[in-house]
């Protein structure tokens, strides 16, 4: 029974990954866009709220402001934008659905085991705070957004996975490599702000062209 | 003034018996006034068991004698669950080694089968229907539980429930462990179900359509409902209890035998509960009844959870 | 960097903001003036004694997009004129065309100038977005689909990357300190202390990551769509230039490793994408018939020859991947910008539909089919010299049966390519497709990668070869 003294930061951010990773295999619950917006909400308000308990551990205060920022702008603004976005899209947009819920459930999970098991082999140095579990959590938030956007065929969903992937490399960054400067993690942000623009013109044109924000539209180009 | 051991034991086991109906009472206040109304007094709960325990009891013709044995059999189970779980004290009471979780999981089991066969015993449509689905729901919630409850004994290192809250005492750090987390969040969707609170069943209307727990008391009457009502309660404590003081907030037990400990062990354990309560609330008033061909899929969820917990620990991400 | 280099990032920058503000009809004679300029400054930039000087690695890549932006500039001033046909309305188009090419350039030329492995990542990035807005700019459904896609499988890939980059760092932590700056001279000097697993994991990572942007099989699927449906200079910017960006990152992370814990596991992972992503290539290339889809099939094919190169690990192998780098990026952007040019004549991408290239382009035809036969691998062109030199090293340095089946599957590459050109240039062209080149600045811009590829095929100029030598030394070093 393997036990060491935690500090507060380092159980802080055990839970946040035990959090996150609960979150994202919470995505494939839900069939409505506007619940996965919400849940991406949640996922990057756990983010930051991490991402200040490490500033204020003693990593230096411009975490803190990043984690303002990213508070700011991935719980508050982007939501109530993606919500709009939503509301263009006629009717109630029901994703659809490739393989039931318990069945992807089940790969998710296989998914994160893999990735546990993946993070259990390095005999990683403690460079970080418990960074086994959080180089885990990484990993796994990664996996699962890839399977749920294949899994769920709409331009929404997809862009919301590659949300939450975002959202789990913030957290690896954070937590492997708090010292990597604070310009990286702002560019980050930006980088999200500026990918979400993109993905929000591209939605848009394919909302009027298809009337439909489904990627069953996207089967031209083969071979 | 010290307890002697023994009364202590009585006064778990009591507790259990005529304070679960308070939890009951607690819940349904709260629930209420969080929705903005007065709701019913705490001690309504109470006044419908006894109002019932002097009813007259009815017995459909097709039913046996055991259809009338069964609550008695049900409410000695859950009483004997408390006899095992650390309710009051940290320290083991007499009889409270002769079981370990698996056993009190195992006698908690007995209480459900007995209450199917009564309810299959009355002959009814409801009632059958009711049992079918409360079996089936509690085959999918049996493994998830065992799964809780080995991480727990991984990372303790012991499945007695005791030692358990001990170990978890001694070192908060254990109890942030991914694994433990993950158990602990396991183990809470099942707690929704086995109380059967949203996103299970809805625990404010009666939707007989839609019943599962409730659905199996239908046939009964008078005195056996009274105690099914009284054993539900019980059920609900007992399961709250365990989540408290073996899994999530371990700290709070009377670590001597004397009165004043007691009562006050007694009172934290209320809060604690009322605490979990408040989530339970939480979640009922945000979140739909789910579908009941959607529970089997809640269920795997929790399931799986579980299994990540035992996979984390064996991963060795602690 | 020195300030050469800072004016390497200034010249395509100005221009992206300068294009910004005035119309369109100033704008593209200061794309193609930016462009060369941009080209010559870069040139000097990597020969050059201006201290401090740049890596030999970060000078070699810069050679491409040298190559690439010269040519791309003034090809870029045509194309957008002639696709929009000057009509007030094209006006924003075409000023959207020229921001994010001068943008997407600026962002190209960034990359070898880094040595920062988290800067690196924000900068592929960066060129991500800006290549995702050109791609869709022509608005038809295709193009929007394979910008979806592009970004889509681009960022996830960039993801799988930017974990390789934190695991680099959390395992440099403990040797430099938990707040280090991850520069890639500092991680090589201390390669030796670091855990050896998490740089190899590292690697994996990156590998998977960054060989996504780069093409690489089975992370390629991107490309035949965003090379194939995105407009002329963009997919010639791509394929030559931010394909070698790709790889300039991935070399980073194999210096590493390879001082870290020796070159054969990533000899082994290049062997095995390379061979995967040349068979994938060869064989798609011959049932395509869009004619820039075949191109970017053929890019892939010739990532795999890199990767292969970079493979066999002997100094001539080496050299030959890097100098093949050089020539698949001014003959694939000639390739590009003919195809380009016989399409606009054609009115149709489809390969069937085009027939007697040359005798309706007389420069651009006879161009394209030139450009088709250096891809191909045909002397004197440097595609020939550079694939040579890589299976020598191959044959030479004892993993003779897998040079074997690098040579096989380059020769169905060059059965496929050889016919399409072939097709699409000899014959007739049938009414009512005009003859004649009318305007030869394209051609202008073509003639650029024939030079190039035709004089690197002829001789390699002796600086040139000094320094691909000394990249190679730069990251192919055991411990």
């Amino acid at each position: 029974m393997m036990s060491h003294a935690l500090t507060f930061a380092e159980a802080a951010a055990g839970s946040a990954a035990v959090a996150l990773i609960l979150t994202q295999l919470a995505l494939f619950r839900s069939v409505v866009i506007p619940e996965l917006i919400t849940l991406y909400a949640v996922q990057s308000a756990l983010v930051a709220a991490i991402c200040a308990v490490v500033g204020i551990t003693g990593h230096g205060w411009d975490l803190v402001v990043l984690a303002l920022l990213t508070a700011a702008f991935k719980v508050i603004v982007l939501p109530a934008y993606m919500l709009r976005l939503v509301r263009g899209v006629s009717g109630r947009v029901e994703l659809p659905v490739r393989v039931n819920v318990t069945l992807s459930i089940l790969m998710a999970a296989a998914l994160t085991g893999v990735a546990m098991l993946t993070a259990s082999r390095l005999p990683l140095p403690a460079g970080g705070f418990s960074p086994r579990a959080d180089l885990a959590t990484t990993l796994a938030i990664v996996f699962i957004g890839f399977l749920f956007a294949i899994l769920r065929p709409n331009a929404l969903a997809q862009v919301i996975a590659f949300l939450t992937l975002e959202n789990g490399l913030f957290f690896g960054t954070v937590t492997l490599a708090p010292g990597l400067p604070f310009v990286v993690g702002v560019l980050l942000l930006i980088d999200v702000l500026i990918a979400v623009v993109v993905f929000a013109v591209l939605v848009r044109i394919l909302i009027e062209r298809r009337a439909t924000a489904s990627i069953e539209a996207f089967s031209e180009l083969r071979g | 003034m010290v307890l002697q051991p023994l009364v202590v034991q009585a006064c778990q086991v009591g507790a259990t018996l005529f304070l679960s109906p308070l939890l009951t009472g607690l819940i349904a206040r709260a629930e209420a006034l969080i929705a903005g109304k007065r709701g019913p007094s705490v001690f309504q709960p109470y006044r419908d068991i006894v109002k019932l325990l002097r009813k007259q009891r009815l017995r459909p013709d097709v039913a046996s004698p055991f259809f009338l044995v069964a609550p008695y059999i049900a409410c000695g189970c859950y009483a004997t669950v408390s006899t095992l779980i650390p309710v009051l004290t940290t320290y083991p009471l007499p009889g409270a080694t002769y079981g370990d979780i698996l056993g009190g999981a195992f006698v908690l089991a007995i209480a459900a089968f007995v209450t199917a066969l009564a309810a299959m015993d009355a002959g009814s449509q409801y009632t059958s229907i009711g049992a079918s689905r409360a079996t089936m729901v509690g085959i999918l919630v049996e493994p998830t539980l065992i799964f809780v409850f080995f991480s727990v004994a991984f990372i303790t290192g012991t499945d007695l429930p005791y030692a358990m809250n001990a170990t978890l005492r001694h070192s908060w750090t254990d109890v942030v462990r991914p694994a433990h987390l993950f158990a602990t969040a396991a183990f809470f969707l099942m707690l929704l179900v086995d109380t059967g609170r949203i996103p299970i069943e809805s625990s404010s209307a009666t939707i007989e359509f839609g019943m599962i727990d409730d659905a199996r008391l239908f046939e009964h009457s008078g005195p056996e409902m009274g105690l099914f009502k009284w054993g539900a309660s019980m059920k609900q404590f007992v399961l709250y209890t365990i989540f408290c003081n073996v899994l999530l907030l371990p700290p709070g037990l009377a670590s001597t035998g004397s009165v004043a400990a007691v009562a006050l062990a007694t009172v934290l354990l209320f809060a604690k509960m009322m605490l979990v309560a408040l989530v339970v609330i939480a979640i009922d008033t945000s979140f739909a009844k789910l579908r009941l061909y959607k529970i089997t899929e809640y269920i795997a969820t929790g399931l799986l959870v579980a299994v990540l917990a035992v996979f984390a620990w064996t991963a060795g991400l602690g | 960097m020195s300030w050469l280099s800072w004016l390497v990032l200034a010249i395509p920058g100005a221009a992206a903001i300068v294009s910004f503000l005035v119309p369109s009809r100033f704008g593209r004679p200061l794309t193609a003036v930016a462009g060369i300029a941009g080209a010559a400054v870069m040139i000097w930039d990597a020969f050059g004694n201006v201290e401090p000087r740049l890596d030999p690695l970060s000078a070699l890549f810069l050679l491409p997009v040298a190559i690439v932006y010269g040519a791309a500039g003034v090809y870029t001033a045509w194309y957008v004129k002639a696709e929009s046909r000057d009509d007030p309305a094209g006006e924003r188009y075409r000023r959207e065309f020229l921001v994010l090419t001068n943008g997407f350039a600026c962002a190209e030329a960034l990359v070898p100038l880094l040595s920062n492995m988290a800067g690196l990542w924000v900068a592929l990035e960066t060129t991500t977005i800006l290549a995702a807005l050109l791609v869709r700019l022509q608005g038809t459904d295709a193009a929007l689909e394979a910008a979806w896609k592009y970004i889509l499988i681009a960022s996830c890939g960039l993801a799988i990357g930017l974990i390789g980059v934190l695991v680099l760092y959390a395992a440099a932590a403990p040797v430099l300190g938990a707040h280090h700056v991850p520069e890639w001279s500092a991680y090589l000097a201390v390669a030796q202390r670091l855990d050896p697993d998490a740089v190899r994991l590292a690697f994996i990572l990156a590998l998977i990551g960054f060989g996504t942007k780069m093409g690489l099989a089975p992370m390629h699927t991107w490309l035949p769509d965003a090379h194939g449906a995105g407009p002329t200079p963009t997919s010639a910017m791509l394929s030559g230039v931010l394909l070698s960006d790709a790889l300039y990152v991935i070399l980073r992370f194999a210096g590493i490793t390879n001082a870290a814990v020796g070159a054969t596991m990533s000899h082994r992972l290049f062997v095995i994408v390379g061979l995967l992503s040349l068979l994938i290539g060869a064989f798609f290339l011959l049932r395509q018939h869009d004619i820039k889809r075949m191109l970017a099939y053929s890019s892939i094919e010739h990532m795999g020859v890199v990767a292969i190169g970079l493979a066999f690990g002997a100094p001539l192998a080496i050299a030959g991947a890097l100098l093949h780098v050089l020539n698949h990026a001014a003959s694939k952007s000639l390739a590009f910008f003919a195809a380009g040019r016989l399409v606009e004549r054609f009115g149709t991408r489809e390969i069937a539909a085009i027939r007697g290239g040359v005798q309706a382009l007389p420069v651009s035809g006879a161009l394209f089919a030139l450009a088709g036969l250096a891809l191909a691998g045909f002397p004197p062109f440097g595609i020939f010299r550079s694939e040579i030199m890589i299976l020598a090293g191959g044959f030479g340095g004892g993993s003779a049966w897998i040079a074997g089946i690098v040579a096989a599957l380059l020769a169905v590459a060059f059965a496929g390519l050889v016919r399409w050109v072939t097709v699409t240039s000899t014959g007739n062209a049938a009414e009512p497709i005009e003859v004649g080149e009318r305007t030869y600045v394209p051609a202008a811009a073509m003639l650029v990668g024939f030079v190039v590829v035709l004089g690197l095929g002829l001789v390699v100029p002796a600086p040139l070869g000094t320094l691909i030598a000394r990249a190679g030394q730069t990251f192919e070093r055991s411990p």
